[in-house]
């Protein structure tokens, strides 16, 4: 679960987070909607302890990202807007570093890593160096280190860019099924009909300020979730 | 031309951000240019002192004008030196090639604008060095306003021959290993060769100056022949013509014109061949292997290191450097003897006795240095870029990074050191209490020198390079820390001397040096703990 109460940033004079509080509950896909430069990725990185912020709290499963950063990290995941990886690594190489950092035990990665390999048809490319990958191939190998640990608490920036369709069919069943076994998933992204269909839940951002935020029926009503973002952004 | 100026123009804005001290950041910060600036102020002093020095037995028989020779060789060749390892990185398979080489732009301006940047950094570098010394010299001999022409043209114009001299071997090390499937390898191998070969002339520059002298008019001449731009400088210094002064100017404006236009026509296929990552043949099986915390970041580091050409070249050079001293000074101890027996230096069991004396002295001397002047980790944090938010990520305490960054660079330093050391405890006579301090040294002194790295760097990173020499070589943090290290190798140096000169006993001596050092080591590592962690965090990428 997340719990994000009155948070603000700022940037020297200027305000990127307004007093921003909602909560993300165990089993929810959140669905976090905004222009360019709205503070969703500001957001998104106070939470995974990025970057620091003014005021407010943020906790994970109970935990303060502030005071007890650690132990929120360890039930976490993050997955970047931009995939920076260690372009000199090899994939197999980079996701065993990033299971090294969270300890899992050698047969849990072997079964995690076979499967996610399997998934997103990245067998043949383990050996080869991340710098000879594509973009999407590149959210690929993040995505798999960040689902290799079984992470509960998930949150992607705009983790569909890049990805074949089939490659986004398999997260979205990969997110399903994450959240049947209670675990929570919080990310940003710019395609509305996605957010629609996938997410139980929903906040808009604008300016730094959540302007709508509930479960995906309350917040959109009978309209749909692109029409009540645009009226919105008005 | 105005696409000239607004590209130039974003180029030093994001590339040169050892200038832009002063200006506030994200979070409405500003850079604090209190310390580059002492430091600079420090190292322009002590070259001022040197240089008057110089002056001092010079100007009796009114040759002062050698000591500027001499300050323009030394900083040509460290200008080559340098520009050898940083233009490969710094001009090809930069991070903003594909923005560069999309614009409705030349390929030859592309290469103009990089080989400038890499200029504007060795012109104030170059300053750093010059400056004081045609101060000193001014303030000595006493000068008219020619004088300060013909300096202000040298200031601009001086690094420009060794500029074009590293492009062309940049470009030519750079094809060469590009069609190598490990490139990097083949890198870092051609251009040690080639820095070899620079260090071999300039090692054997007395006998060329001996056989030119045989053919040479007079010193001016002399000069002339040896290194053009030198002769000219001195030329204009010592005897001011218009047309000397215009031919100095035309020379080095032409011959950096003429290096863009000739490399420029083969500079878009070097660059693409170079960017060329080659996959092996695919294979199903993959290896995954459990690795501790520290375990595993210290092999990231080792792999980043070792695929970086500039890092290898940079930290490694120093080292190579210093084993290659060891080996020197134990096989030509005698001729050294000779040479301390020349300063007054006795010894009243001839050799046997110099060598106890000075045999640990010199060891623990060129540890100081060689640890203090590598800085590895002081572009540890700056080399992460944007992936620096995985480590923010990371359920790990940023000392546990931190320290495993700086474990990392001991661990590369550690075989030179200890190769070193075993070479002079073979041919010198070091008591086991030596033996034990100095090996103790051989730790303490990289553990010191990796925390000074990687404080300087967290103060001062540079997220955001275009390539990695801009990092390792032209960042605050890397001029920083290795200003640092110069001026602790030569307040340690100072301290031996003056302590053994004072009759202090070896042993003694070599103990208080390392309880100075282990004090240091214990306050960087509190530092580190304190206030390092909280600049990690403060650190945006």
């Amino acid at each position: 679960m997340i719990e994000i109460k009155n948070v603000v940033k700022k940037y020297g004079d200027k305000t990127a987070l307004k007093n921003v509080s909602f909560d993300v509950d165990d089993g929810e896909i959140f669905a976090f909607i905004g222009h360019n430069g709205a503070g969703k990725t500001t957001l998104i990185k106070a939470i995974t302890g990025i970057h620091d912020f003014d005021e407010g709290e943020i906790l994970i499963n109970g935990k303060s990202i502030k005071t007890d950063a650690i132990s929120c990290k360890k039930e976490m995941a993050y997955v970047p807007d931009n995939p920076e990886l260690y372009e000199n690594m090899k994939a197999i190489d980079f996701i065993d570093f990033i299971c090294d950092m969270y300890e899992v035990p050698q047969e849990k990665r072997e079964k995690n890593v076979a499967k996610y390999a399997k998934i997103f048809e990245m067998e043949k490319n383990m050996n080869d160096t991340i710098d000879s990958f594509s973009h999407g191939m590149k959210q690929k190998v993040a995505l798999m280190a960040a689902l290799a640990h079984e992470p509960k608490v998930l949150i992607m920036d705009e983790p569909f860019v890049g990805l074949d369709p089939k490659a986004v069919f398999d997260m979205k069943e990969i997110m399903r099924e994450m959240i049947k076994s209670g675990k929570t998933i919080f990310f940003s992204t710019h395609i509305l009909d996605v957010a629609e269909k996938l997410c139980t839940k929903v906040a808009i951002i604008k300016k730094g300020e959540i302007l709508k935020v509930g479960s995906m029926k309350a917040v959109k009503g009978d309209k749909s979730l692109e029409k009540i973002f645009l009226e919105l952004e008005k | 031309m105005g696409k000239l100026v607004s590209l130039l123009k974003a180029s030093m804005t994001e590339g040169m951000s050892l200038f832009t001290i002063g200006r506030r950041n994200k979070n409405g910060k500003k850079k604090s240019p209190v310390l580059p600036i002492f430091l600079a102020i420090i190292i322009g002093f002590s070259i001022f002192s040197y240089a008057n020095i110089m002056l001092d037995s010079l100007e009796e028989s009114g040759t002062g004008f050698v000591m500027l020779t001499l300050f323009v060789l030394i900083t040509a060749a460290l200008t080559l030196i340098e520009g050898v390892y940083k233009a490969g990185s710094l001009l090809f398979n930069c991070k903003d090639d594909s923005l560069m080489f999309s614009l409705p732009i030349k390929k030859s301006t592309v290469l103009f604008v990089r080989v400038f940047k890499l200029y504007v950094f060795e012109v104030a570098y170059n300053t750093l060095f010059m400056l004081p010394a045609m101060l000193a010299y001014a303030l000595r001999v006493g000068v008219d306003w020619t004088f300060f022409l013909a300096s202000v043209a040298a200031l601009i114009f001086l690094p420009v021959i060794p500029i074009v001299l590293a492009c062309i071997i940049g470009g030519a090390v750079t094809g060469v290993s590009s069609h190598f499937k490990m490139k990097n390898l083949a890198q870092i191998i051609l251009t040690t060769a080639v820095l070899l070969g620079v260090l071999a002339v300039v090692g054997n520059l007395e006998s060329l100056m001996t056989e030119l002298a045989k053919h040479a008019t007079s010193v001016n001449d002399l000069l002339t022949k040896l290194y053009y731009p030198a002769g000219a400088y001195v030329g204009m210094v010592t005897d001011f013509n218009w047309l000397n002064f215009v031919i100095f100017l035309g020379i080095n404006v032409a011959l950096f014109g003429l290096m863009v236009l000739v490399l420029g026509k083969i500079y878009f296929r070097i660059n693409s061949r170079a960017k060329v990552v080659k996959v092996g043949a695919r294979k199903l099986e993959y290896e995954i292997k459990k690795h501790s915390v520290v375990g595993a970041i210290v092999r990231k580091e080792l792999n980043k290191f070792i695929d970086t050409p500039v890092f290898v070249i940079n930290a490694g050079f120093g080292l190579v450097l210093f084993l290659v001293a060891t080996i020197i000074i134990s096989i030509n101890f005698d001729s050294l003897a000779g040479f301390l027996k020349g300063y007054g230096v006795e010894a009243a069991d001839g050799f046997g006795e110099i060598a106890k004396n000075f045999g640990p002295a010199l060891l623990f001397g060129l540890l100081i240095m060689a640890s203090l002047m590598s800085s590895i980790t002081s572009s540890v944090i700056s080399l992460e870029g944007r992936a620096f938010n995985i480590l923010k990520t990371l359920p790990v305490k940023p000392i546990t990074i931190i320290m495993s960054k700086v474990f990392s660079a001991v661990l590369i330093m550690m075989p030179f050191i200890l190769a070193g050391d075993i070479v002079m405890f073979v041919r010198f006579d070091f008591s086991v209490l030596q033996i034990l301090l100095i090996l103790l040294a051989s730790f303490i002194l990289p553990m010191v020198a990796e925390m000074i790295g990687v404080a300087m760097n967290l103060k001062y990173p540079k997220m955001n390079a275009t390539s990695d020499a801009e990092v390792v070589k032209q960042s605050t943090s890397s001029m920083v820390a290795t200003f640092v290290g110069m001026g602790m190798t030569m307040l340690s140096a100072y301290l031996i001397i003056v302590t053994i000169s004072s009759g202090m006993p070896m042993d003694l001596v070599l103990a208080i040096g390392v309880l100075i050092y282990a004090v240091l080591f214990v306050l960087l590592a509190i530092y580190l703990k304190k206030i390092g962690t909280k600049k990690f965090y403060q650190i945006e990428a």
